[in-house]
């Protein structure tokens, strides 16, 4: 079974400014990758999608890539 | 029940910490600069805010471009200084102070969020790379690097063994 990133690296609140972080569970599309590949606990998954959505409207991830 | 609603109240009478995340017309320069976030600490300090973290604005390339009307007119940009500011201010100001924040003409976009008086970014610590950003060995050079060393100092011992018998 996968570990889950955010309880391993002690991370207790995902911050939309943390691209980093948030790259690392994005596909080639700019898509959120889903919880059954991330292996992030279903509270962390919200927690990011809800970061990475802030992180799109201020312009820092995007929308859409190719 | 009742207990409940008093417990509720309280909440929302105590003062909450708050995230300001904003996105500054590049049109400003840097020496001015200091001058609009002045410019908006001293709007948080109107509505009774008490600082807790910032970070100065820095030019940054937008992920797309963004519009907005100013004099009447749609101004498309595809860069803009980022910064943020975190603080503690009650929650019935941080709707006055958000009426006012869409007023101001030199920020392209802002988000005020609610958050923790913690440092929420981890990005200073080391992680492992991984994805698509990760940067795989190929197998080639990884065994190259393995052995490699193992047989210099292979050598370099039978060497000094040899020097060392010999000096006996």
């Amino acid at each position: 079974m996968k570990q889950d990133f955010f309880s391993s690296n002690n991370i207790k609140h995902i911050d939309y400014k943390d691209l980093d972080v948030l790259k690392k569970f994005l596909n080639p599309n700019a898509r959120i990758v889903g919880k059954k590949r991330t292996g992030v606990t279903a509270k962390n998954q919200r927690q990011l999608a809800l970061a990475v959505k802030r992180a799109r409207y201020m312009g820092l991830l995007p929308y859409i890539a190719r | 029940m009742e207990k409940k609603e008093e417990i509720v109240k309280d909440e929302a009478v105590a003062s909450r910490v708050y995230e300001l995340g904003y996105l500054l017309v590049p049109t400003i320069t840097e020496e001015t600069l200091g001058a609009e976030v002045n410019k908006l600490k001293s709007m948080i300090d109107a509505v009774g805010g008490i600082h807790i973290a910032d970070e100065f604005p820095k030019n940054i390339p937008l992920a797309y471009d963004m519009q907005k009307v100013i004099n009447n007119k749609n101004e498309t940009f595809s860069q803009a200084h980022f910064g943020w500011m975190k603080f503690e201010v009650s929650p019935e100001a941080v709707i006055k102070l958000k009426s006012e924040l869409d007023r101001v003409t030199e920020i392209i976009r802002f988000l005020l969020i609610k958050t923790v008086r913690e440092n929420t970014l981890a990005s200073r610590r080391t992680f492992s790379p991984r994805g698509e950003y990760a940067k795989r060995k190929s197998p080639q050079t990884a065994a190259e690097s393995s052995e490699a060393p193992v047989e210099i100092n292979k050598e370099e011992v039978d060497k000094k063994i040899d020097e060392m018998a010999a000096a006996v």
